[in-house]
């Protein structure tokens, strides 16, 4: 909701939020970079209709914080640092709506909201590396309850820079910059689009021009907008209205008191704790509530799963038929596999080699399908559990003695390609209740092979 | 209706305690004035009486039962027209009119001024608004730039509440008392910035006795305003006794005056030299010592004013673009192709035909000193910035190394103020040379610049020269009160002994 001072309304001024420095602090703090004892408001001037004060209060010499780092897997899944410049404390414009002919809307509602401006060295050089920093930075601020980071919302957005070397010519280009990128998936497409663009230029030996431009996801390129000589002079100087504000050890000891460990930061512990694959990491740390599932199956009840396990039956079985059917992953955990409970008894039914894994993956098709029965119900109802006085000898003698000419083409060439038919058949005639494994090593004992 | 009623808040009071007057026959006095003197352009906007009707009975039932609520409780009071834009009316109050309310003050009007108190001539209103006429005697200007509250508090029915270093001037030009407090104890909410760090809020009156009484209900911290702060929290203050109203009464014997030998400049004229010199001899004969010093830097304050005054008002005019409020022009007649060409069309006209021309001068000098074009992005205002900084720290330790309680000061180079015929014909070259103007500020600017309480007192029954002529003045940061208690002692021992200009 817009308000008188947000309005610039005469004789308005401007207060600073202090929940919104708190948050700056977290988020420089998080950063790990070095806080200002000392921060302080600069106007920066321009006209037009969405900026009612015509200038935006940002920080531009005394900034919240500077040098920090932010710490991200890269494509290679390697652990990789980008340097944080800096972070400030701006004010958020009003919302244009260009899309009529004669006239603009404005929604005042966003201007003077707070805004961190996030500035990093220019240290990534690759587009996929572009999208993976913004998804990290993503996730570290939603993680630090700054922002929901949506940015087809526009909670966050991306200015991108992209300039090229030539080292074996040694030309440099110039820089350019792409304006409110609104996906961490364009942030790429932007920076790939403008990769090419510039590559192709410096081999055509043309000066690459100095300009703001802005990306067209629609039909994936980027519109120059203006050149940097256009830019307006934004004659920058302290805001008067503002003073300066010394940020104490108090204040910040505060903030650090509240603040958990990064994503990134989680992400490594959790790998270690679970031995998983950092793509596996990156799958499991899409959601919270996935997250929390996953630590809560490895030991409940008690039993010691193997996280492996956890992680193949969550995102290989079950996300599987999610992604088939359309489905939301969480919802089916949470609903119909009764918080997780019903995967853990799977894979605890296969571990005790009471139920094959086939059978298994079939009962959570049911599950998933709408079964509410517990697994063990379903399994008994269908027949599949394995009963220990099962006499696999006789089964066995009956169906090799069926199969005969197979039987004798083993014996003679030694050569065991058709062993698995017969398990086949075994496993046909006891109603595919056995353990494959065990009736492939009886029956492999009775032929004589290794 | 009361034939006599008192000019000043405290009498006034006293009669109505005393039930010899009515709230409403200050009113309507009040209002009978506003109309018989209004060939002196002092409001630009009277507030419908109708409308104070039930204030007044209110108040006057206080009265009847010894309840009033404060020193101004159902005294009409003239506001300096803060909100001037055309098609734009407030639906609040700033700080400072609030805390009047709410003690009861009937606010009568909005007085006019120099179009976003731009200007020491009182010439310069929105939209070629009336020039505004000295009371003493119409042919003068009234000062600026608070004109229109100088001449109500004048015309014996109120008191203005003031805007800037310019309420020291018109003070000067009308005989009255006024002051210009600490920056950042009065709230800037609610008032139209000119020169955000620089703009305080002060009242105009005609005694010390109500200087105080409008100071005390107005000051305070807000939290509207970042700037406006508790000062007993600040560690650098001097004495923290004197930062609070206490009732013990001072005495000018051993009062350490400050005598800056920077101020006795070449162009003062004579009879304002001969003023400082009685006004010393009278503090001696009391048993205050005087203290000749040197603040050398004082010679930059005017240059810094006129640097970083222009600079802030440029940026702080920025939000007069037209869209939102204020004037407007019809759209749709422009010629260009781009969208954003033709709202920077519309922006620059609004602007061009809105401003008037001190406006313009000052927001153009602004842009250009701020301006990363011309040389190093605002390399002349952040210079400003330190030499104000040093002649802070170079005034602070002046006072605090001579232990001083004041510093007397003329608040202007002449004695009479400008005749409007003069201005208007150009006969001393105002119009063609803004100079002329800003060197009346030589006095009066460099309070603003260090942030300092300052009081204008006028000089007692002239009685060989038809303007009154005043002098200044100045206090320690934070030390209003303290000052105050000093102005008031002056005032009743110069009620006895005149400061007679002999000429």
């Amino acid at each position: 909701m817009t308000n008188f001072v947000d309005l610039a309304l005469p004789g308005m001024l401007p207060v600073l939020n202090e929940e919104c420095l708190d948050l700056a602090i977290k988020a420089s703090l998080a950063l790990k970079g070095k806080i200002n004892h000392q921060i302080k408001f600069d106007r920066k001037h321009y006209f037009y209709s969405d900026l009612p004060q015509g200038y935006q209060i940002t920080q531009k010499d005394h900034p919240i914080m500077e040098r920090g780092k932010l710490y991200y897997f890269d494509r290679l899944n390697q652990q990789k640092s980008l340097t944080i410049q800096r972070i400030q404390i701006e004010q958020d414009s009003a919302k244009s709506f260009h899309d009529f002919d004669n006239y603009a809307l404005i929604d005042y509602n966003r201007a003077g909201m707070p805004l961190l401006e996030i500035v990093t060295e220019p240290e990534i050089d690759h587009p996929e590396d572009g999208k993976l920093v913004v998804k990290e930075i993503q996730e570290l601020l939603k993680a630090l309850e700054l922002s929901e980071a949506n940015m087809e919302e526009g909670q966050m957005r991306c200015d991108v820079n992209i300039s090229v070397r030539d080292n074996e010519r040694g030309i440099q280009g110039n820089r350019v910059e792409v304006k409110n990128v609104l996906g961490a998936k364009f942030v790429e497409k932007a920076i790939e689009y403008e990769l090419m663009r510039h590559v192709e230029m410096i081999e055509k030996g043309q000066n690459i021009v100095k300009e703001t431009r802005r990306y067209d996801s629609i039909n994936d390129k980027t519109i120059s907008m203006r050149s940097k000589e256009q830019d307006p002079d934004y004659r920058f100087f302290q805001d008067p209205d503002l003073p300066c504000i010394i940020i104490t050890p108090d204040r910040i000891r505060n903030v650090e008191n509240k603040i958990k460990k990064t994503p990134f930061e989680r992400k490594v512990e959790f790998q270690k704790q679970f031995n998983l694959d950092i793509i596996e990491v990156q799958n499991v740390f899409s959601s919270d509530k996935l997250i929390y599932i996953f630590e809560k199956l490895v030991d409940l009840n008690g039993a010691n799963r193997l996280p492996k396990d956890i992680y193949n039956w969550i995102f290989v079985f079950v996300n599987g038929q999610v992604i088939k059917k359309d489905l939301n992953l969480f919802e089916i955990i949470q609903s119909n596999c009764k918080d997780g409970q019903y995967i853990a008894d799977l894979i605890d039914l296969v571990k005790t080699e009471k139920l094959q894994i086939l059978n298994a993956k079939d009962i959570l098709y049911r599950i998933i399908d709408g079964d509410g029965r517990i697994p063990i119900a379903i399994a008994e109802s269908l027949n599949m559990i394995k009963s220990d006085e099962l006499n696999y000898n006789k089964i066995i003698d009956k169906v090799l003695e069926q199969n005969k000419i197979t039987v004798d083409k083993i014996k003679q060439t030694g050569k065991d390609g058709q062993v698995m038919f017969l398990v086949g058949q075994t496993m046909k005639a006891i109603n595919k209740k056995g353990d494959p494994q065990k009736i492939q090593q009886i029956i492999r004992e009775k032929l004589g092979l290794k | 209706m009361a034939t006599n009623i008192p000019r000043t808040l405290k009498s006034a009071q006293q009669l109505l305690r005393q039930g010899q007057i009515r709230v409403s026959d200050i009113i309507d006095q009040a209002y009978s004035n506003i109309q018989s003197k209004s060939h002196l352009n002092a409001f630009v906007n009277v507030q419908d009486k109708q409308k104070h009707a039930q204030q007044i009975e209110e108040s006057q039932k206080r009265y009847s039962e010894g309840k009033q609520l404060s020193d101004i409780d159902g005294l009409p009071i003239a506001i300096k027209h803060t909100f001037i834009f055309q098609g734009f009316t407030p639906n609040i109050d700033a700080t400072v009119i609030r805390k009047l309310k709410q003690n009861g003050a009937i606010i009568v009007g909005k007085t006019n001024m120099d179009e976003f108190g731009m200007g020491s001539l009182g010439m310069y209103g929105y939209n070629d608004k009336k020039i505004t006429r000295n009371p003493i005697d119409e042919e003068y200007i009234a000062g600026g730039s608070s004109s229109g509250s100088a001449v109500a508090t004048k015309s014996g029915y109120s008191l203005g509440t003031d805007t800037g270093g310019s309420v020291s001037y018109p003070a000067h030009c009308c005989g009255l008392y006024s002051m210009k407090p600490s920056y950042g104890r009065l709230s800037r909410f609610g008032q139209i910035l000119y020169s955000s760090s620089n703009d305080v809020i002060g009242p105009m009156t005609n005694s010390s006795d109500d200087l105080e009484s409008l100071f005390d209900i107005m000051q305070g911290e807000d939290s509207n305003d970042s700037n406006c702060i508790n000062f007993s929290n600040i560690s650098k203050i001097r004495h923290q006794d004197r930062l609070t109203k206490n009732p013990e009464n001072i005495s000018l014997q051993n009062l350490r005056v400050g005598i800056v030998q920077e101020f006795d400049i070449a162009e003062l004229d004579n009879r304002n030299r001969t003023i400082q010199d009685n006004l010393k001899s009278i503090l001696k004969d009391q048993g205050a010592q005087l203290i000749n010093v040197q603040i050398p830097l004082i010679k930059y304050a005017l240059p810094f004013y006129f640097t970083l005054v222009p600079a802030e008002a440029s940026s702080n005019l920025s939000r007069y673009d037209g869209i939102k409020y204020g004037y407007q022009i019809p759209i749709g007649s422009q010629a260009n192709t781009s969208a954003k060409q033709d709202l920077f069309d519309y922006i620059e006209r609004v602007r061009s035909e809105a401003f008037g021309i001190n406006v313009k001068r000052r927001v153009l000098l602004g842009n250009f000193l701020l301006s990363s074009r011309f040389e190093d992005y605002n390399e002349k205002v952040i210079e400003s910035q330190r030499v104000r900084r040093l002649l802070i720290q170079q005034y602070c330790k002046v006072m605090e190394e001579n232990q001083l309680d004041i510093i007397i000061s003329p608040v202007s180079i002449g004695i009479e103020p400008p005749k409007i015929n003069d201005i208007l014909n150009d006969n001393k070259g105002a119009q063609k040379n803004p100079v002329f103007e800003y060197k009346m500020d030589y006095f009066t600017a460099l309070p603003n610049c260090l942030g300092i309480p300052a009081i204008t007192m006028p000089v007692q029954e002239c009685k060989t020269y038809k303007f009154p002529s005043s002098f200044m003045i100045q206090g320690y940061f934070g030390e209003d009160y303290h000052l105050l208690k000093i102005a008031k002692e002056l005032d009743s021992l110069l009620r006895i002994n005149k400061l007679n200009v002999e000429i």
